[in-house]
């Protein structure tokens, strides 16, 4: 193998810098939503691990689309370069793959493709209940799904730059099952 | 950073040929990678910009972005708000949150203009102010010329 091959092989990581606007931008989509939604968010990171509240679970549901067809104006707009849309992409996918383990999948349910729908709504809940979620899969939400929130910046990379997915260069893959860390004890 | 190289960085900014192989050679020395021989002047504005303190990148991108702010965004006063904040150092979050939902009242292409001035200060926001310079040039080939002379003229000090 000679260097240049190996340097490609490398596993790109998204930076600090990367992670936080990737999170700052989640805040900022949701800061449009109504009032009502914003606060059954707040209090879906807030409640016990377990407890259900389901319509907080709805209005956030509705609020969804909002947020993502507010990522969607920001991945299209003129102004946001081709490398953003990568690196957005690189911590996307990362997110994604580290809570893809059994046990998160234990609590939302869904098998490959809703397995990956649940955790993109983990993601698209933001920071903070990505991170409770992280630390205590409890705190997810049975058969709770945003389809929409798992290739967003990837497939608007495609419809943009020419067809393709952005080339990350993480050596990972989002797909539900590829975390072999996160289903290990399942096996 | 030393001086002589921020002079270097100024030359190279202004575009002067001359000081292409120097900066090269200069950056070698300090172990940095070098920047290739091509690139517009945007490009070298880009470049240098990634190599300077974040503080002396937003400080360029505010004054940048507050020139065309009084002719496209006049009708924003939450973005005039927070830019000013960002430029005593103090920007939060709900300054950001206003700004955002400010581009997005006008991103739907109606306000065009407008829309990329609000961009630009989401972007220093954001902490991407090359970003925000690049957005201001779409804005008018004029400012990059001006663009020039910020980020030498912060160089010279």
């Amino acid at each position: 193998m000679t260097d240049e091959e190996a340097e490609i092989e490398l596993e790109v990581l998204p930076t600090l810098e990367e992670t936080d606007r990737f999170w700052s931008l989640i805040e900022d989509a949701w800061a449009t939503q109504s009032d009502d939604a914003k606060a059954a968010r707040a209090a879906l990171i807030a409640r016990q691990p377990g407890e259900e509240l389901d319509d907080q679970v709805a209005i956030v549901d509705d609020a969804l689309d909002g947020v993502m067809d507010n990522l969607r104006a920001v991945f299209e707009f003129e102004g946001c370069p081709q490398s953003e849309l990568v690196a957005m992409d690189r911590v996307l996918e990362r997110a994604l793959y580290a809570i893809d383990r059994s046990d998160i999948q234990a609590v939302t349910d869904g098998s490959d493709d809703g397995f990956l729908y649940a955790r993109g709504f983990i993601v698209a809940m933001g920071k903070a209940f990505y991170s409770a979620v992280l630390l205590d899969p409890a705190m997810a939400i049975c058969d709770a799904e945003c389809e929409t929130m798992c290739y967003l910046p990837a497939h608007i990379h495609s419809d943009r730059f020419g067809g393709s997915f952005p080339e990350t260069g993480s050596q990972i893959s989002r797909e539900s099952g590829n975390n072999g860390d996160g289903w290990a004890a399942a096996e | 950073m030393g001086s002589s190289l921020h002079q270097l960085y100024a030359e190279y900014v202004r575009g002067d040929e001359a000081v292409v192989e120097v900066l090269h050679d200069a950056l070698l020395e300090r172990g940095e990678r070098p920047f290739p021989a091509e690139g517009d002047a945007s490009v070298r504005i880009e470049r240098v910009m990634a190599c300077l303190p974040t503080a002396m990148q937003r400080a360029i991108g505010c004054a940048s972005v507050r020139r065309v702010l009084g002719d496209h965004g006049r009708a924003f006063p939450d973005v005039a708000q927070a830019l000013a904040l960002l430029e005593r150092g103090e920007p939060n979050d709900e300054s950001r949150h206003a700004v955002f939902a400010a581009w997005r009242a006008c991103s739907d292409g109606v306000k065009p203009e407008a829309a990329r001035v609000i961009w630009a200060v989401w972007m220093l926001l954001r902490e991407m102010p090359s970003i925000a310079l690049r957005t201001v040039r779409m804005l008018d080939d004029r400012e990059l010329a001006i663009q020039i002379e910020l980020v030498a003229g912060a160089l010279d000090g």
